[in-house]
């Protein structure tokens, strides 16, 4: 590949933490696009340095930057249609099904109307990895097991663990290693395992629930619609070619992360705990569709396409292998 | 600006901020109106200003620091509650026997009251009025008697409740309880250092201060209920977030609680309760409002890139770390001379703090470090805040015997950073048994 | 007062304004206390009756924007905002006053400016839409606080620019709407009234 001739662009892009599993796309999308482009379209990625998680949307509709990184579930009303990808128990058994579905949500006019007014237009899904829980005491076989603990679990994730009798915690994520040890809370779930792993739960923790699957969180990429309309189309197309590869070495490291992860967890003595079928439906009919319904109706009521924005989410997760890469 | 790259207009920045506040300009005023400009350099006028719009909530609503208000109301109420007396009569009475026992005794007692109170300027005023008579009459050297006083009030920014460390971990995004805990253990080194000085100085030359002596172990003990109150404030505020069954905000308002019922017990008026809470509004608002706006410089230099481009300036040109961090020293023991510490601090960290993160030193540790070298610039002429402050009580001591008398505590400062520097378990130990 | 008389309206609208003030850092007074209890109902709770506050870091969040920005003028009233004044204190008194008076013009433009941009601020949290991650509590109330306190400290500023700018031009009137002039010793002196209680303390 040779290099695409255009003008000096400098882009800022704001992360939060360190570097890490998640960040390995936008990293990826920026060596891309420097090297394409000779180096003259330049990528500042901001680790914080930038602003704070809960401020980057309005400093992205301000257009102090030209693309961020950021998480529904830190300001849920910013965007509410939007946190139909927050519902728990979706079924996103993997990263192909997650990337499908969340483009597709990505491409609905309503959504992209919505962020539209943060002045943000879709790149990429963060493709966060489902959360999953490390505890400590007994673990728990069964539904009646999770009555009265105390999780930390965020978002529509805690909805879920509501109605199965847990007693959803905030704590911050840094936080959650002390809480946990000193037993402020039994449970805390994560990305899994790259969060259980960064935040060490898994040394105080006793098991570790496999394949509970309660839902994740939606964290993509967003540009600045201004920035974007005003590169050049050469620029633009260096995005398009940067996105497989971005969503390949995003899926590597969230794998890797597990390689990594895994055997410590087992090193560490955890208790893997996997449910079987019928808990797991159990779960779902507990905590998904009540909570998916609850949803509907509380943003139907706010004029938001809830149901058809569900159907969309529902659908494209059944849409096996048609469209895995967009 | 055309022609200046980023980190020249950060730069330029960071020295207009400089001379500003060397003019007097209001350090929140000074640095807000510095980033300000400098993001408007860096993205153009309307991102620029509309950027400095979203950080002033942004930076204030953070749970961490909510901790803030509740340590400074503990300061305010601990006047009142009337635990130092019989803190500075038990540590007289355990401790008295020593060459300058009187000293050695206000040491502990300001150690103990560090506990209850976040600012050093508030134990350096109640010393001051309590032990120093106390010193003179039994006929110790009134710089000796002065500077202990001076000196030991520095301890308050160490042991928590500490505003200083609070402020610390907000800017550089520390771990607050971390810091807190971390500070208790190195101020108690320190007391000890300074008690070492003490005895040297007093066993060389007993005139300075001599041992009191004639209590029976029976007087000793029964000296130690009053104490309780302190130890119980100490108790509920380190063993909550040791046992992490409180948030360090949670733990503040637990013992300011507790101080509260104490002053309340000891007498405390409403209109005292009304004034104490009054001016921790004043003092909490101040701390906010310099927090947010030199956060807002803050983002104009992380927009330059300077603190990043900076540190890895200062790592490439492979001068040995430990020559950085005594440069660093140096620069915080000139600064102090001159400066408020909050100012101090919240001018300097962003810079200082990636440079030595660079060079792979441990924050908590870097924090109480800090802490300390804002304690030697309480101190040091010119503008040594705790020295004035003693002077206030005491207009007959003579500022220049204050700033005397603290000479000997500034080797002993000295000496703590040394071994600090040298031994980092003395922080580090406790947050591997804590956390 | 000689100087009262001739700075006209300074003077009414000082204290008028001094009035406002008081109030609102008596709110965040109030708030402070209230926290304080808040805080103890926590921790007392959850430990010995598994109870947590609802929303707990939520609301602790949103009030502490009472503390954060209600006293700001107040704070600027009575000279509370940190800086440095070696260098003032060594001046000719009419080369402090225009120090002074060129320190406060210029926090009146950030301030200006902050107002501006905080109300924006507000204006898209209303607009858009925001929230708090927990309990989802509505935010733009508390970012509404923001410019309005700080509109408060740009009059009060005004009210010290006025004071000054007289002070310029006539070094020998008696300061009027400016905090008296703090040396690190009279500050010293403030400190300890503030520790050792208020009896015999002196205050504007
Ligand atoms: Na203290
Ligand atoms: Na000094």
């Amino acid at each position: 590949q040779g290099v695409v001739d255009g003008p000096k662009v400098a882009w800022k892009l704001a992360t939060w933490g360190k570097p890490r599993a998640f960040t390995v796309g936008i990293e990826t999308v920026k060596k891309h696009v420097e090297t394409r482009s000779g180096g003259k379209f330049t990528i500042t990625i901001g680790y914080e340095s930038f602003g704070g998680p809960k401020e980057l949307l309005d400093l992205l509709k301000v257009g102090a930057l030209q693309a961020t990184t950021m998480c529904s579930s830190y300001h849920p009303d910013k965007h509410p249609a939007y946190t139909a990808l927050d519902l728990p128990f979706l079924p996103l058994p993997d990263a192909d099904a997650q990337q499908r579905v969340h483009e597709a949500f990505h491409a609905h006019p309503f959504i992209q109307k919505e962020m539209a007014g943060w002045n943000g237009q879709f790149y990429m899904s963060g493709l966060l990895p489902q959360y999953e829980f490390i505890g400590r005491g007994n673990p728990p076989k069964t539904i009646a097991d999770f009555k009265g603990m105390r999780v930390r679990a965020i978002g529509g994730i805690g909805d879920a663990m509501k109605r199965l009798g847990a007693v959803p915690t905030s704590v911050d994520a840094t936080e959650v290693y002390t809480s946990m040890e000193r037993g402020t809370v039994d449970a805390a779930s994560f990305p899994s395992t790259y969060a259980h792993g960064s935040y060490k739960t898994y040394e105080v923790g006793k098991w570790f629930t496999e394949n509970m699957a309660p839902g994740t969180q939606a964290c993509p990429t967003l540009f600045n619609i201004d920035a974007f309309k005003a590169l050049p189309d050469a620029y633009k197309a260096l995005f398009d070619e940067a996105k497989p590869l971005a969503y390949d070495n995003l899926k590597a490291a969230y794998k890797e992360a597990d390689d990594k992860f895994i055997p410590l967890f087992k090193k560490a003595r955890l208790s893997f705990v996997r449910f079987g079928d019928a808990e797991l439906a159990e779960f779902r009919r507990v905590g998904a569709k009540p909570v998916w319904d609850e949803w509907v109706a509380q943003m139907a009521a706010r004029g938001i396409p809830a149901q058809e924005l569900l159907d969309l989410i529902l659908k494209s997760a059944e849409a096996k292998g048609s469209g895995a890469r967009s | 600006m055309a022609g200046l790259t980023p980190v020249e207009i950060g730069l330029i920045g960071a020295g207009a901020l400089f001379l500003l506040a060397a003019i007097g300009m209001r350090i929140a005023f000074a640095a807000g109106l510095v980033g300000a400009l400098g993001l408007i350099a860096l993205t153009g006028w309307e991102a620029g200003i509309k950027t400095i719009g979203v950080i002033p909530y942004a930076k204030s609503i953070n749970y961490t620091l909510s901790v803030l208000p509740m340590f400074i109301l503990i300061g305010y109420l601990a006047f009142y509650a009337g635990i130092t007396q019989s803190a500075f009569e038990a540590c007289r009475r355990w401790f008295g026997w020593l060459p300058g026992g009187l000293a050695v005794a206000t040491i502990y007692a300001v150690a103990g009251f560090s506990a209850v109170s976040g600012a050093s300027t508030a134990a350096a005023a109640v010393f001051a009025k309590v032990a120093i008579p106390e010193m003179l009459k039994a006929g110790y050297d009134r710089r000796l008697a002065a500077g202990v006083v001076a000196a030991g009030s520095t301890l308050d920014s160490l042991i928590p409740p500490s505003a200083l460390l609070v402020v610390y971990g907000i800017i550089v995004e520390e771990s607050i309880g971390k810091l807190l805990i971390a500070g208790f253990v190195p101020g108690l080194v320190s007391a000890a250092v300074y008690t070492l000085i003490v005895v040297a100085l007093c066993g060389l030359r007993p005139e300075l201060g001599r041992p009191i002596t004639g209590y029976s172990w029976g007087e000793r003990w029964r000296s130690v209920p009053g104490t309780f109150p302190i130890l119980l404030v100490i108790g509920i505020i380190f063993t909550a977030m040791f046992y992490g069954w409180a948030t360090p905000t949670e733990a503040g308002a637990l013992g300011a609680f507790c101080v509260f019922v104490l002053a309340l017990a000891h007498g405390m008026k409403r209109g005292e309760l009304m004034q104490a809470l009054q001016d921790s509004a004043r003092l909490s608002v101040m701390i906010f409002t310099i927090i947010w706006s030199v956060l807002i410089f803050v983002r104009f230099l992380g927009f330059a890139n300077l603190p990043e481009t900076l540190a890895s300036w200062i790592v490439g040109a492979n001068v040995p770390p430990l020559l950085v961090l005594v440069s660093i020293y140096l620069i915080y023991i000139v600064l102090g001379m001159f400066m408020d510490p909050i100012g101090m601090l919240l001018l300097t960290l962003p810079v200082v703090y990636p440079v030595i993160s660079a060079l792979g030193y441990d924050g908590i540790w870097f924090g109480i470090v800090v802490v300390k070298l804002c304690g030697i610039g309480l101190l040091t002429p010119p503008v040594g805040l705790c020295c004035f402050v003693v002077n206030g009580v005491r207009p007959d001591i003579p500022l220049g015997d204050i700033f005397r008398g603290i000479l000997p505590f500034i080797v002993a400062d000295l000496l703590t950073l040394a071994l600090l520097t040298a031994y980092p378990e003395i922080v580090t130990f406790i947050l591997d048994v804590a956390f | 007062m000689a100087g009262a008389v001739e700075t006209g309206a300074l003077g009414p609208f000082d204290r008028a304004l001094a009035q406002v003030e008081n109030g609102l850092n008596l709110v965040s007074a109030a708030a402070i206390f209230v926290l304080m209890f808040i805080g103890v109902v926590q921790v007392v709770g959850r430990s010995l009756f598994g109870y947590a506050i609802h929303g707990y870091i939520d609301w602790i969040e949103q009030s502490s924007v009472l503390v954060a920005f209600l006293g700001v003028a107040y704070c600027q009233r009575l000279g509370g905002h940190v800086r440095m004044e070696v260098v003032l204190q060594n001046l000719p008194r009419r080369a402090m006053w225009v120090l002074e008076a060129i320190g406060i013009l210029l926090a009146l433009v950030i301030v200006g400016m902050l107002v501006y941009s905080t109300f924006l601020n507000f204006q898209r949290a209303y607009q858009l839409g925001d929230s708090t991650m927990d309990i989802r509590l509505p935010i733009w109330p508390a970012k509404l606080v923001v410019p309005i306190a700080l509109g408060l400290l740009w009059l009060r500023l005004l009210v010290q620019l006025i004071g000054y700018g007289r002070l310029v031009r006539r070094p020998e009137l008696a300061p009027l709407g400016v905090p008296t002039i703090h040396s690190a010793a009279e500050q010293a002196r403030e400190e300890i009234a503030e520790s050792l209680g208020r009896a015999d303390a002196r205050r504007d």
